[in-house]
């Protein structure tokens, strides 16, 4: 066990790895009533294609979401019911490349955290639970097609790629998850709920050493010894966008626009990822934030209105930035847009003053996110998986200037890698 | 783990609850009138309007800039109802000095951002009228788009026709129609009347000290105390279920059920209470059990109350061709409790985990602040919390479903000629 103190910001963690390849992490709150446990695995919607000590598989889409759904299920019935019955509220979710399953309690943690291990651990697929779930997901499906932000989401990302399985919904289609059989899970559950995949996150008021060595006896208790190479394929994804122009219509009260810029991902390391992803975070709030004048001018000549909303996106195996906003005349507000990416890259926009304030704010807010133990779990996990160390964050904040701000910002938002896409009323 | 300090600030009551596990402070006004049409929509564009522009920060980005300086302090506000009233809620919610390593009494500063916000519009002019009317752009534009959701303007609609001719139907965020007519001056007046007759509160938590009371005091200041009394309103029989039909191009069908329930101590508000989190108010309860998980009958199945005025309501995600099945579904589960086809193992596994879910909230300082406005809000003389749960046994779980009266039922789904598609 090994423990690390972060003094800057009051906070303890302690590590270890077990031997059969799990890690674990134990985050000290004290005084908080609530503990939090996430178990999460590095499998995605991304990974429908790989090989497994030298074999190849591919799977339909949409199946590591199937299988978070199926996980709960098991031969004496749902296991969300026990977790209640323990007084534990539990949930999961699936993203483009992990799988977390979690729960919260402030009674009987230990028995909570067993529930959760051997209900990750243990699966039970039957080909009668499987063609059921079909239809539960197949309605979930439905549910989102019918919400016009995450239509418009995925429409923006299917012009950026070709190929990527980014453009998929996670959930996948009523064709991709009718195919999916009980042999496909066991697969993806042997091959991607290995311990050496999965890391765990317990936050809360801990006697740390005990709860270790639980688990570590726990998964010394499963005897895995052999660690399996998982290579995971994705398929070739050119640099060019697949499409610059879209029209959709909808049952939709006003228009919305989402504009997106591809960025091919070439950063191998994950601290260049890092310092792109938050120099992207600054530049972009001091050109379209809220504190920005071309904020309030687009405001103000009706371009945009408060659902004007902006990110940029940084995963291992692509990177890209999004703008959307209501508006009433979107090809207006993107000929604005690509004036304005083309003054700030003139002008000496990104100053140290702008930037030293935008960096207040967001160890701010960084501070304030500490108080929640669900903002620490999902995003220590997050941090890990992607190789940093989340209570490093203020470190490398710190490290970030205007010029770094600027050559990505410049970089990023190359209007020949633009694509639009428009949602309109029907008529 | 953390004590409250009752006292009075100007002859404001105040309530400090000090607490060391937050990395922050939150500092919080509640302003409380009864919820009326005329008021509600004013009040949301008033308030909306005071956390952008004040008299020392007269443009959003120099506001915006100064709460940047002091480590990105969070001003917002938030619109909500109680009982028969509305609630007006001004937040502040800031770094505690002991992370930050320069000089910057950040308490103090915050206390004067939230006296410029309450003063503002006394002197709203016509330098404001071209933010005024911008205001009114975005409100719209936000109400809108909230009938893109489905979700939200199916209970929309379903609380239009329940509540036809009662306030209730005046949700918390305000009347799209009424937009347009008000005018600055309405505005003006309506933060007058705010600022001297409603019922205001002052609450904190975090790790402070005694220096808390004076800058507390900086934020405002009354001649006397305002107190409105808090009353949920009056229980209506139902004589008939009311039923509308909408039609939309969508994939899935929304069925909202409204109801009604005679509750008349704390300890029925408190099984009404209990009664829900079985019936749909949970992942473990009856709807998701059997209506999604059993009978695939929906995707989403949830139910929520109103404690207080003693509503209760079903909402799901159906498949347009099971509204009427799914419909039969609900009541035959509510059924259950008046005929007593459930566990007490069931029931105390309910309140077990309301236990947990109150003390969760208290690691939340929104949290702690909200149990400790709600204790305000009390009579005098009702039960603790636990006490009244522990009160609600089978019977009166039994007894509160027989006062639960179905409404309304409401439909939004698609139109046969889509349905042939």
């Amino acid at each position: 066990m090994q423990l690390t103190e972060y003094r800057e910001i009051d906070e303890k963690v302690y590590s270890h790895k077990c031997t059969n390849g799990l890690e674990i992490f134990v985050i000290q709150k004290p005084g908080y009533s609530k503990k939090f446990a996430t178990y999460t695995t590095k499998y995605g919607s991304m990974d429908d294609l790989f090989m497994v000590d030298g074999r190849e598989h591919r799977v339909p889409d949409g199946i590591a979401h199937f299988l978070e759904h199926k996980m709960f299920e098991k031969e004496d019935g749902d296991v969300f019911n026990l977790f209640s019955k323990y007084g534990a509220n539990a949930n999961a979710f699936t993203s483009y490349d992990r799988t977390s399953y979690l729960f919260s309690t402030t009674e009987d943690f230990t028995k909570n955290l067993d529930l959760l291990m051997n209900m990750v651990e243990k699966p039970y697929f039957t080909d009668e639970t499987v063609e059921r779930e079909v239809g539960i997901i197949n309605e979930e499906i439905k549910m989102y097609q019918d919400n016009p932000g995450y239509k418009l989401y995925f429409e923006t990302l299917n012009q950026m790629y070709h190929q990527l399985p980014v453009k998929t919904d996670i959930a996948g289609t009523l064709d991709s998850i009718s195919e999916i059989t009980k042999e496909h899970l066991f697969t993806c559950h042997s091959t991607f709920y290995h311990p050496s995949n999965m890391v765990m996150i317990l936050v809360g008021d801990f006697e740390v050493e005990s709860l270790i060595s639980h688990v570590d006896e726990h998964q010394n208790d499963r005897g895995i010894t052999h660690i399996p190479s998982i290579e995971r394929k994705l398929p070739e994804e050119p640099a060019e966008i697949a499409l610059k122009h879209k029209v959709l219509e909808m049952d939709v009260q006003d228009t919305k626009v989402m504009i997106g810029f591809k960025k091919l991902q070439t950063l191998a390391s994950a601290s260049e990822r890092l310092v792109r992803d938050l120099s992207m975070m600054f530049a972009l709030d001091m050109v379209f934030g809220e504190q920005s004048p071309y904020y309030y001018e687009l405001m103000d000549s009706g371009l945009i209105d408060d659902s004007f909303n902006f990110s940029h996106i940084e995963e291992i195996s692509f990177a890209h930035t999004l703008l959307t906003s209501t508006s009433d005349e979107p090809a207006k507000l993107k000929e604005r847009l690509t004036e304005i990416i083309k003054e700030v890259k003139k002008d000496e926009f990104f100053t140290d003053e702008k930037l030293a304030n935008q960096k207040r704010e967001v160890l701010g807010d960084y501070l304030s996110s500490l108080n929640s133990p669900e903002y620490i779990a999902n995003q220590f996990t997050k941090y890990h998986l992607d190789g940093y160390d989340l209570y490093k964050l203020p470190e490398i904040i710190e490290s970030i200037t205007p010029d770094d701000a600027k050559k990505h910002f410049i970089d990023v938002m190359d209007p020949n890698n633009m694509v639009e896409c428009i949602l309109k009323p029907h008529g | 783990m953390y004590n409250v300090t009752k006292t009075e600030v100007n002859h404001i009551p105040a309530r400090i609850i000090n607490t060391d596990k937050f990395k922050t402070i939150t500092i919080q006004l509640q302003l409380r009138s009864r919820l009326s049409k005329e008021r509600v929509t004013k009040r949301n564009l008033l308030s909306r309007m005071m956390v952008k522009r004040t008299l020392r920060h007269p443009a959003e980005a120099d506001l915006l800039n100064h709460l940047a300086h002091y480590y990105g302090a969070h001003l917002t506000t938030n619109v909500g109802r109680k009982g028969q009233d509305h609630i007006v809620t001004f937040s502040m919610e800031f770094v505690n000095n002991k992370f930050i390593r320069e000089a910057l009494d950040i308490p103090n500063e915050m206390c004067r951002v939230l006296k410029d916000v309450l003063d503002t519009p006394f002197e709203y002019d016509e330098d404001f009228t071209a933010f005024f009317e911008r205001e009114k752009r975005l409100y719209k534009n936000r109400l809108k788009s909230m009938k893109d959701n489905r979700a939200q303007a199916s209970f929309q609609a379903m609380v239009n026709t329940m509540f036809e001719d009662e306030e209730y139907k005046y949700l918390s965020h305000g009347v799209l129609e009424d937009i347009d007519s008000i005018t600055l001056e309405d505005l003006r007046e309506e933060h007058a009347e705010m600022m001297s007759a409603d019922d205001m509160v002052i609450l904190t938590a975090g790790s402070v000290d005694d220096g808390i009371l004076e800058n507390l005091s900086l934020i405002h200041s009354r001649e006397e105390k305002e107190e409105i009394d808090h009353q949920p309103y009056p229980y209506r029989a139902v004589s008939k279920v009311k039923r509308a039909t909408d039609t939309q191009k969508i994939e899935q069908a929304k069925l909202n059920m409204g109801f009604r329930a005679e509750l008349d101590s704390a300890e029925s508000h408190m099984a009404f209470n209990v009664l829900n989190q079985m019936f749909g108010g949970t992942a473990s309860s009856y709807l998701f059990r059997n209506i999604r998980e059993k009978q695939s009958l929906a995707y989403q199945i949830s139910s929520q109350i109103d404690v207080r005025n003693g509503y209760m309501f079903v909402m799901g995600g159906v498949d347009a061709e099971n509204v009427e099945k799914a419909e039969k579904g609900i009541l035959e589960e509510l059924e259950r409790f008046r005929s007593g086809d459930f566990e007490d193992s069931f029931i105390d596994e309910i309140k077990g985990m309301m236990r947990v879910n109150r003390k969760e909230v208290m690691d939340k300082p929104k949290g702690l602040i909200a149990l400790e406005y709600n204790q305000l809000l009390k009579k005098p003389d009702t039960p603790e919390w636990e006490t009244q749960l522990a009160r609600v046994d089978r019977a009166l779980i039994i007894e509160i479903s027989k006062k639960i009266h179905l409404d309304t039922v409401y439909v939004l789904t698609r139109s046969d000629e889509d349905a042939a598609d």
